[in-house]
């Protein structure tokens, strides 16, 4: 019988671990990929990647205290029976990449080393250096290769995904891609098909993403009906250096190895950082979240810096920046040490900025990271765990039949907010459950597969993308896609990222109109048939105007506070009285509005293309597991609020199944 | 307005049409701004195609991704030397000379302008084996244990980004030569060192022993030092030196 | 015919390179040592030089020993150094290192070493060929080694002395460079040296030698050519005619 045929497009952590677990039950791959996928965007994750391992578990961590922390990072948006299947296998997955032989850091044992990161109070990550992403990325990209050369794998570098062949059924059939060299155009034909096709950070202009990272793949699935789910949710990393060309991202390592936030505490203070004594030295992060300090979720050190800078404490008098310290003087830990630990990416800083960031603190600013909204995909909840049935085809299945989604590309492990290292995680677990969802899939494919595709189709499809190239190419019109690219971005950036205003969305929402019109007058200045990237580029930047508008509307929707969204015009003030009464008086009225916002907005934003633009519905969160509750990571004054909310809700916590259950009073009564 | 908002900056760009075709040189004048690198310029370029000679023309074809030094893309020629186009930075290079001269890698085909094509070097990925070949992909338990200075090692190896740059300022890598480059025989040996790896380091070595492998590298250890991630190239030669000498006695003696 | 050589070629590249390298220590590095400390003794004592290059001569089987261990091994190493040298294209002017000044260096003087050994085999071991004396002969009519070296450079030639000693030199220093920075290159090749501060050790090493070798080499050059002849030779013998060598007995003018 003819090998099964997948095609996965994109070939970064998600797209590969998809490759190598479908290669290796020996069904035939077709890897699309815009760049060698060596060069994917996971290689710029720094940090590392987080499990229960054996040091955390010793201190009475778990796999659910993991689920927990990312439930409640993620401010319980995301579904919890994917999370909690992911936690579950974290070890297990950190264990395959070790017998990989990513070179981990290691213990003076040989066991594999642990750092901490944000929103858990365990050191949970594992590490590869500073450059984890890069490394997992290699070990993967060398398992694949091993199936290249085996033949099982073809591969298909410096190709575009053009979009997804639809059949007259609905179902996925394929893919159509056009070769970036020779502007090719061509069917391929797949029993399914799995985006793994990453972020979309591109649509603000400069991030700390890659230059492929324009959600261009996704959008294109979203034209052809995938339903896009979240995408106002939107991580904006605290600690990034501002370049000309692109925001490089400084890890939340560099703070989990016990790097400092601070600014002076007088205003402008135009002294040197070196010279400003400890008591003068306004370490606010520690000051206002002690039981987290510095390693507070993202979202929230992400607002405090901003806030802060806006408030005049910017340390530099022409940018928005303040201080992350690792010198030995704030840390008390020797240079040589955070070195051997952080090198790659204090050479980063030195590289780009020229100062030693051992020597002096470094200048940071939060930029646009990371996607958590994305594709749509379904799971198949197992009652008896409370996690996934790990062989359902519904399994990181979009809307479309035969249209699969992982890693940062679909919306599904990381809610409001994504904590940090959880995204090499996510990419890689999606990556091996796509592999083994599509295990049962291809079996039966819808209309019979790739074999038994419809007349036509192909052809239909290639031509209609060949006549809309062809349109492109003859192009007059005096739009500069650049430029107009560069506008999309200051946009975005000022409108729809740390803090979010309804009339400002508005008002996004009408330029974002203008920019799509703009768009389509936008002329190409290469109209040559060999390598243009002006073509591929133009072609983008309408796919980033369709996402942005997806983005904005979803967040104009949305008034609430929840992760990384951000509204200050409903954000619930938090108690202030000092008589004690009257303080839970407040807390009780807190907690109540609380309850009220996720009674409303506790839920997933669908959006769904139409040629009028997109159409909004909503879907409820799966959260039997663990039940909401107030994420306030320890903020001063916030010990009351949880002590009403467990109050109000006393039959909380009785979810699914006896073992979840108990785990779940466990977990909760062990936080208590 | 002051001196620093009038200041140009002339970059000459090495172009080519196509594959094979002949090449060319371009002039363009880019606005000086601060903490720019030659990336920044081409993006201005992309933006505003223009010649010094106020012809118009298509945007210089360039390959990059991430623009932090760590995938690899953005190998190029800059003032004569292989580097990496995100991390050099445009004032460092006016400091040298006035102009900024951006060329094409000299010892890989040309695709377009400032893009080449590398796949030898991922074919050399094949030709080394350079992987782990495990049992499965299943959770059947923890890897083995790891020194941690072997660790240190096999990570100062393991950052190889492929970009080329160890390859282009290689004297024996010409078209004359099959020399495979030293990026392959660092990843032979990143895999020797790992405990699975080192069980079947055999192949890897034979593969290193076939014309084009370890024994036409010429000593020259330019690759250490034109390397952007520092990766112990030069050790890494001299590791698989030892290692196939010890091979080639072994095999002799043993069979 | 020849593609069968190139698959034997191709068949045996790693043992050919390994010999290639190896050849060039032992027998040939070997030989130059030997041959310099030999050379050098004429500096101090042209007596002691005489004696050594008397008991050389005397070695049994020299021609099969100089044939196996001297002329084969330089062949070898010369004729695959060429297709090796062939195959490298210096770039030392664009990337100015010292160890890519090493590289191209060492191509350099492989060229130099082997035109220069060509011409010292023919002014000297191979004289003969070209109309010079033959060794055997030239000493059993009662010439000793020194003489008939000082002769060579000296009066038995229409090439001027200070020629001699610019060729020489020249090829002098080709020769212990392409030796010396061979022994460093040698043991990355064979993986005795693999981190980079025993390279730079064996590298000072080598180097160090190359100065003493160098040393030695001009001294016996200075010795032979500029530095009067020294009066500790052996009382001529009646029927040794002092050093006249003509055309007549086969000699070259």
């Amino acid at each position: 019988m003819m090998r099964r045929r997948v095609v996965v497009v994109g070939g970064g952590l998600a797209g590969l671990a998809a490759t190598m677990k479908l290669a290796e039950d020996d069904i035939g791959v077709d890897l699309v990929s815009m760049v060698p996928v060596k060069r994917s965007h996971s290689v710029c994750a720094q940090g590392g990647i987080n499990c229960c391992n054996k040091f955390t578990r010793a201190q009475g961590d778990s796999e659910w205290n993991h689920f927990d922390d990312t439930a409640y990072g993620g401010e319980f948006l995301n579904n919890q029976p994917p999370i909690k299947e992911m936690a579950d296998w974290a070890p297990k997955i950190v264990d395959l990449l070790d017998r990989l032989g990513v070179p981990f850091n290691r213990s003076e044992e040989g066991n594999l080393a642990v750092r901490r990161f944000g929103g858990t109070l365990y050191k949970r990550t594992v590490y590869a250096g500073a450059s984890t992403g890069q490394q997992l990325l290699y070990a993967l990209d060398e398992q694949v290769r091993r199936f290249e050369v085996d033949g099982v794998v073809r591969k298909f570098e410096f190709w575009e995904f053009l979009g997804p062949l639809i059949d007259g059924q609905g179902a996925c059939r394929g893919v159509v891609a056009q070769d970036m060299f020779s502007l090719e155009i061509r069917a391929f034909p797949a029993d399914a098909v799995v985006m793994a096709t990453g972020g979309c950070g591109l649509v603000f202009g400069k991030s700390t993403m890659s230059m492929v990272c324009t959600g261009g793949a996704n959008a294109r699935c979203y034209r052809a009906g995938a339903h896009y789910a979240n995408g106002e949710f939107v991580q904006v990393h605290p600690t990034a250096i501002p370049g000309a060309d692109k925001l490089r991202l400084i890890s939340e390592a560099a703070r989990g190895e016990a790097g400092r936030v601070w600014v002076p505490r007088r205003q402008g203070d135009a002294r040197h950082p070196n010279d400003v004594p400890e008591a003068e030295r306004w370490y606010f992060l520690e000051e206002k979240y002690p039981k987290y300090g510095n390693l507070v979720p993202r979202d929230i050190a992400t607002r405090e810096i901003f806030a802060l800078c806006k408030n005049g404490y910017s340390v530099d008098p022409h940018n928005y920046a303040v201080y992350l310290d690792l010198t030995e003087r704030a840390t008390g830990i020797k240079r040589e040490v955070l070195h051997k630990k952080l090198g790659n990416i204090l050479e980063i800083y030195e590289q780009f900025v020229g100062t030693d960031p051992l020597g002096e603190p470094m200048k940071i600013f939060p930029a646009v990271h990371y996607s958590m909204g994305g594709l749509w995909v379904d799971y198949e909840k197992n009652h008896h765990t409370g996690g996934l049935n790990w062989d359902s085809p519904r399994n990181q299945q979009t809307n479309v039949p035969g249209l699969f989604a992982a890693g940062e590309c679909d919306y599904q492990y990381h809610g409001a907010n994504r904590l940090g290292a959880n995204a090499l995680l996510s990419c890689i677990f999606s990556g091996l459950l796509v592999g083994r969802a599509l295990r049962a899939f291809v079996q039966n494919p819808p209309g019979g597969g790739a074999a038994a595709l419809p007349a036509g189709l192909a052809e239909r499809e290639t031509a209609r993308h060949k006549a809309a190239m062809d349109a492109l190419l003859k192009r007059d019109g005096t739009e500069n896609p650049y430029l107009l690219h560069r506008e999309l971005g200051r946009l975005m950036t000022a409108n729809v990222t740390v803090v979010r205003d309804n009339r400002d969305l508005r008002a996004t929402l009408e330029r974002l109109e203008e920019l799509r019109e703009r768009g389509q007058r936008a002329a190409l200045s290469d109209r040559g048939d060999w390598t243009n990237q002006n073509l591929s580029f133009t072609r983008a930047l309408g796919d980033m105007i369709l996402l942005a508008r997806v983005i904005t509307e979803g967040a104009l929707r949305r008034d609430e506070c929840r992760g990384a969204h951000y509204k200050p015009e409903f954000e619930i003030p938090a108690p202030t009285a000092d008589d004690p009464a009257e303080l839970q008086r407040q807390a009780l009225e807190w907690c109540r509005r609380y309850q009220r916002q996720n009674d409303e907005w506790l839920k997933t934003t669908l959006a769904r293309w139409t040629p009028a633009g997109p159409e909004f519905s909503y879907e409820p969160v799966e959260c039997h597991l663990i039940p909401p509750r107030p994420r306030t990571y320890g903020v001063r004054g916030a010990e009351v609020i949880e002590q009403v909310w467990r109050a109000m809700s006393p039959a909380r916590g009785n979810p699914g199944g006896a073992a979840g259950a108990e785990a779940a009073g466990a977990a909760i009564g062990g936080r208590a | 307005m002051n001196d620093q908002a009038q200041r140009t900056i002339s970059v000459r760009v090495r172009r080519q049409d196509r594959r094979g075709s002949a090449g060319y040189w371009q002039t363009f004048r880019i606005a000086h701004q601060p903490n720019m690198n030659v990336i920044s310029l081409l993006q201005e370029i992309a933006a505003r195609p223009v010649t010094v000679e106020g012809r118009h023309t298509a945007p210089v074809v360039y390959d990059s991704n991430c623009l932090e030094n760590v995938c690899g893309s953005c190998s190029m020629v800059i003032n004569g030397r292989a580097r990496q186009a995100c991390n050099t930075l445009v004032d460092a290079l006016l400091a040298e000379r006035p102009q900024v001269e951006i060329a094409p890698l000299s010892k890989f085909p040309v695709v377009r302008d400032l893009f080449v094509d590398r796949s030898r070097m991922f074919d050399a990925l094949k030709k080394v084996r350079a992987w782990i070949p495990v049992d499965t992909y299943g959770p059947i338990g923890e890897g083995p244990v790891v020194a941690p200075e072997d660790a240190a090692t096999r990570y100062d190896l393991s950052r190889c980004m492929t970009c080329g740059c160890c390859l282009e300022v290689c004297p024996q890598v010409n078209h004359r030569s099959e020399f495979i480059g030293p990026q392959a025989i660092g990843q032979a040996a990143l895999f020797n060192l790992h405990p699975t790896g080192a069980m079947n380091s055999g192949p890897r070595l034979e593969a290193l022993m076939e014309p084009g492998g370890i024994s036409d590298c010429g000593n020259a250890q330019n690759c250490v030092k034109a390397c952007p991630k520092q990766v112990p190239l030069t050790w890494a030669i001299g590791k698989v030196g030892r290692d196939t000498t010890l091979h080639a006695i072994r095999r002799w003696l043993m069979k | 015919m020849t593609t069968a050589v190139e698959a034997w070629l191709r068949r045996n590249h790693f043992l050919l390179r390994r010999l290639h390298s190896l050849s060039g220590m032992i027998p040939i590095g070997a030989f130059l040592v030997v041959h310099l400390y030999t050379n050098s003794l004429a500096a101090w004592d042209a007596h002691a030089f005489d004696k050594h290059v008397r008991e050389i001569h005397e070695i049994p089987y020299l021609p099969l020993i100089e044939l196996l261990l001297i002329f084969l091994p330089i062949a070898f190493h010369a004729a695959y150094g060429v297709a090796i040298a062939m195959q490298g294209r210096s770039n030392a002017a664009q990337y100015w290192w010292l160890d890519n000044w090493r590289y191209t260096l060492q191509r350099v003087t492989a060229w130099i070493a082997l035109l220069f050994l060509v011409l010292h085999l023919l002014h000297f071991r191979f004289a003969h060929w070209i109309g010079g004396p033959e060794y055997q002969a030239t000493i059993a009519r009662g010439m000793t080694p020194f003489d008939l070296t000082q002769w060579g450079f000296v009066d038995g030639t229409p090439v001027a002395a200070w020629l001699w000693v610019t060729l020489y030199s020249v090829g002098l220093a080709a020769s212990v460079f392409h030796f010396c920075n061979g022994i460093s290159t040698f043991c990355i090749t064979w993986g005795i040296t693999v981190g980079d501060r025993a390279r730079r050790r064996v590298f000072a090493a080598s180097m160090l030698l190359g100065a003493v070798l160098l040393a030695w080499g001009f001294a016996s050059l200075y010795a032979l050519t500029a530095r009067p002849k020294p009066d500790l030779r052996l009382p001529p013998q009646p029927d040794a005619r002092p050093v006249a060598l003509s055309p007549a007995d086969g000699g070259a003018s």
